[in-house]
């Protein structure tokens, strides 16, 4: 799955939560994405940090990075 | 104690934009609206846990506010809910259709709202003034915290009204939900044909450690909030973009056009914060960047209006209403400021409210399922002609600390 995070990211860490290997805050506190680890990762995983973000910042779709 | 000696007295009191910031999202400080008058009206419900339990409901009622559910919501029942509020108001002697705009939004949202949490019967003009009524009366016990008035006055009417709500609205429609759900689970009816509502998701995933009161709590508070950010926002913007507009003709037209009513949106939204502040206490000592130390119990107060009009972020004229401002602030600084809160509180519904990712710079609202509530409302009541009524006077109310109308009169000049 191609997994992106965009500007709208405000850091609430529920990705993270959701999928630890996939998703890391940044030292900005931002979110970003392992591709690799998104790769490998389950699909209903993914949608589901994509659904249970506030604000809309994931976006989950298949293919590749 | 009297409210205003509360709201400030054994607390720290932080306005910065910045502190406000780090401690809503920092692991060492704990939710605190934890007065304990107000617990038959908030104690376990989601705003007020934290931690794995929060995390937990956090994960099953997001259902609520994704893409999906916010698209069936506008095209469902947003749409035909405001049509008929547009077409119930009333037209006076001279043939001007006029309103009271906070009653009008309220009984609007609030039919939404019982939509989203499950609530049944709230379908006819009776129906909803009593629903109005009890939801009007049991939000005092929810804001209590926020009361300037008498705290045991209001606390005593708003159990009564959880009491008559429970009896008239939750129970009966709690009961027939709770039916399907044992349906859906013997196997006799598909996932797909439940209802897509809160009461639905709190039976389909029952908690051993929330008391029989829990959900009752729940939808009493997702009923007031979900109806009271949009209402409220929409008057001031109503308001400001009167006088924004009163010698900027240029700007008028813009008052269809969904992208200047979403700057208009975010501009009211921070300089009028959802909530008058967030209360949080620290769990272990700390020290914030800033170097401010603060010690382990400590109860700090978070007031968002100082910090959402912070000339150093905002700009020289932060104070002011401009719906341009969005183009001029930093990378990365939300247009409404902190006002839904951030971190892992940051508020359920604000999509709901907002619609999604729209803010960011350049952003455009390609996608019209994505507009929340506040952006079809003011496009339906603008283009039914929504202005100030000059033979009206707009109200503030001073019963609590929240920055809102009690009645501010339009009229419909398109109707």
């Amino acid at each position: 799955m191609r997994v992106t995070v965009s500007q709208a990211c405000e850091g609430t860490g529920y990705c993270v939560q959701l999928c630890p290997e996939v998703f890391a805050l940044t030292s900005a506190g931002k979110s970003s994405v392992d591709p690799a680890a998104a790769a490998r990762a389950s699909a209903d995983d993914l949608l589901e940090a994509e659904r249970m973000c506030p604000t809309s910042a994931i976006r989950v779709e298949p293919g590749d990075h | 104690m009297h409210a205003d000696a509360w709201f400030h007295a054994g607390n720290t009191i932080i306005e910065d934009y910045d502190e406000i910031s780090e401690v809503l999202r920092s692991a060492s400080f704990r939710t605190a609206m934890d007065a304990p008058e107000s617990a038959a009206f908030h104690e376990g419900v989601i705003a007020n846990i934290d931690g794995p339990s929060h995390f937990r409901r956090r994960r099953i009622e997001s259902r609520l506010f994704t893409d999906d559910a916010l698209a069936y919501l506008r095209d469902h029942a947003l749409t035909p809910i405001i049509s008929q509020a547009l077409a119930a108001a009333d037209r006076s002697a001279d043939g001007v259709v006029r309103t009271e705009l906070r009653h009008f939004m309220i009984a609007m949202m609030h039919r939404l709202a019982a939509m989203i949490t499950g609530i049944d019967g709230v379908h006819t003009e009776a129906d909803v003034e009593r629903f109005n009524d009890l939801i009007d009366t049991i939000q005092l016990g929810n804001i209590v915290e926020f009361a300037r008035s008498d705290h045991e006055e209001l606390i005593a009417r708003a159990l009564a009204a959880q009491e008559a709500f429970r009896a008239e609205f939750f129970w009966p429609s709690h009961q027939r939900r709770a039916a399907l759900v044992r349906r859906h689970q013997a196997g006799e009816l598909d996932a797909r044909d439940l209802p897509r509502d809160l009461i639905t998701l709190l039976l389909l995933n029952p908690d051993p450690d929330w008391d029989e009161d829990l959900l009752l709590r729940e939808v009493a508070v997702y009923l007031d909030a979900s109806t009271r950010t949009t209402a409220r926002t929409a008057i001031h913007i109503v308001d400001h973009l009167a006088r924004w507009t009163a010698n900027r003709q240029e700007d008028r037209a813009q008052l269809h056009d969904a992208l200047f009513l979403r700057r208009a949106a975010s501009e009211s939204l921070r300089l009028h914060p959802v909530l008058p502040a967030l209360s949080r206490r620290a769990t272990a000592a700390c020290t914030l960047r800033s170097g401010r130390q603060i010690a382990a119990g400590e109860r700090v107060l978070l007031l968002f209006s100082r910090a959402n009009s912070d000339p150093a972020r905002f700009g020289a004229d932060a104070a002011q209403f401009d719906p341009y401002r969005q183009d001029r602030l930093e990378d990365g600084l939300l247009p409404w400021g902190i006002s839904f809160g951030g971190g892992v509180h940051t508020c359920i519904g604000r999509r709901m409210v907002t619609g999604g990712d729209w803010f960011a710079r350049g952003a455009v609202p390609a996608d019209a399922n994505q507009t929340g509530t506040l952006v079809p409302i003011l496009l339906a009541l603008y283009e039914a002609g929504i202005e100030p009524d000059p033979d009206g006077v707009a109200v503030r109310q001073d019963v609590t600390y929240f920055d809102e109308y009690s009645s501010y009169p339009v009229r419909f000049t398109r109707l």
